[in-house]
């Protein structure tokens, strides 16, 4: 991940070592990380780090129930916008995220190498 | 009831006619006994044995007394045993009738044929699915993840909207052909409404999916889903997107009297086949 785009978050969150899989599939795996979302995007002013390292595979309904969580956490703390850097993904970024991401209302595109960026702009 | 059965019994698609009107989902199913004969089958696949199971069980389910006679062929009737159809079926009460084959363990089995109900369960079983294909060998490792995640998609969709009163089932094997072609093939297999019914349950697609083959090609699309949420509905739609982009890759859905097949770059037309009670998802990626 570039330096800068570092610097605009504060918190990380491992979730290999969070919820101990290396295959994130169901909804409800997305939704056991809601407590560590929540508060890390409370210590990162609306910004959060998701790291994949040692994940092999993430599925759309995993992607699409993390990101319903995060629009959730950032509701609960009055923050209507949210940035979050997926570090590491284990699969190229491909039309059927994009997709997903439409219709969640949120930007995904790739960052460096190595980063997927999800953005939900303010309303 | 007695079926017979004979040949290459592939898939549920090739079922007599009459076998559609004998649908163990149905209240007026009264067959007292179900008996499926295979007896004379020298090659059977992964989704005929799953439909198999399905069907059994769901007649055991409702009353029937059930019985499968396996095939009279040695190395059949050991790969039957191999996947764990056998032990699915006698675990619920299905006689099973069958030469005393030699306990093979097959070095191709990746998840024998297993019951889930949860998505708990589901992600239990991608994650051991993922173990045993890296500790297989078998086929080239880059391919693993996916595999794990399009068998993990399928069985999402099959605890989300099937409904099914036996749970679902789920099977994951490499497969190497005569000519030498190895393929990685998950299938997955409920005995619940049908896409059908479960997109009509939001009140948009009624409209659009007046039949079984209909509803399979609608399911395939975006957001198209029976819960009415806008971001749901993605789960066929990842897999029919991976595998129209995936060299080789190809795709089966049969549900009710509908099917429908892709493969890269080509979506068939959808068809009416025989009767599958429930919905069977089969995925088969090269290796």
């Amino acid at each position: 991940m570039s330096p800068s785009l570092r610097k605009e978050v504060r918190t990380e969150l491992n979730l290999q070592k969070l919820l101990n899989k290396r295959m994130l599939v169901t909804r409800q795996t997305a939704r056991e990380i809601a407590p560590e979302v929540q508060d890390a995007l409370l210590k990162g002013n609306g910004g959060l780090v998701l790291d994949f390292s040692d994940v092999a595979g993430i599925s759309p309904s995993f992607l699409s129930e993390t990101i319903l969580v995060v629009e959730d956490c950032a509701q609960k703390i009055s923050k209507p916008s949210f940035r979050v850097i997926m570090e590491n993904p284990p699969t190229k970024l491909s039309r059927k995220f994009v997709a997903l991401g439409k219709a969640h209302g949120v930007d995904i595109r790739e960052g460096d190498e190595k980063t997927w960026i999800i953005t939900k702009s303010g309303v | 009831m007695r079926a017979p059965f004979q040949g290459n019994f592939q898939h549920a698609g090739s079922n007599p006619a009459w076998l559609d009107e004998k649908d163990p989902r149905r209240a007026d199913f009264s067959e007292r006994e179900a008996v499926l004969d295979l007896r004379l089958c020298d090659f059977v696949q992964a989704p005929a044995a799953l439909w198999c199971a399905i069907f059994l069980l769901l007649a055991k389910s409702n009353g029937s007394e059930c019985e499968f006679l396996a095939p009279e062929n040695a190395g059949v009737c050991s790969y039957l045993k191999s996947i764990g159809l056998f032990q699915i079926l006698q675990e619920n009460g299905v006689r099973v009738d069958y030469r005393r084959v030699a306990e093979t363990q097959s070095r191709g089995l990746i998840l024998p044929i297993t019951r889930f109900d949860d998505e708990y369960q589901v992600g239990e079983m991608a994650d051991k699915a993922l173990d045993t294909l890296q500790r297989s060998g078998l086929g080239a490792p880059n391919i693993y993840s996916v595999v794990s995640e399009t068998f993990g998609e399928l069985a999402m969709n099959a605890v989300q909207h099937a409904q099914s009163p036996i749970g679902a089932y789920g099977v994951i094997q490499f497969h190497k052909s005569e000519s030498g072609e190895e393929r990685f093939v998950c299938g997955v297999a409920d005995a619940g409404i049908g896409i059908r019914h479960s997109l009509e349950q939001n009140p948009i697609h009624k409209e659009v999916v007046q039949h079984d083959w209909l509803a399979i090609k609608h399911a395939l699309r975006e957001q198209v889903s029976g819960t009415g949420d806008s971001y749901r509905g993605f789960g066929l739609f990842s897999v029919a997107e991976d595998t129209l982009n995936n060299p080789g890759q190809r795709f089966i859905i049969h549900s009710g009297i509908g099917s429908l097949e892709i493969a890269e770059d080509l979506e068939s037309a959808p068809w009416r086949t025989s009767l599958f009670p429930g919905t069977l998802a089969y995925v088969s990626i090269p290796a």
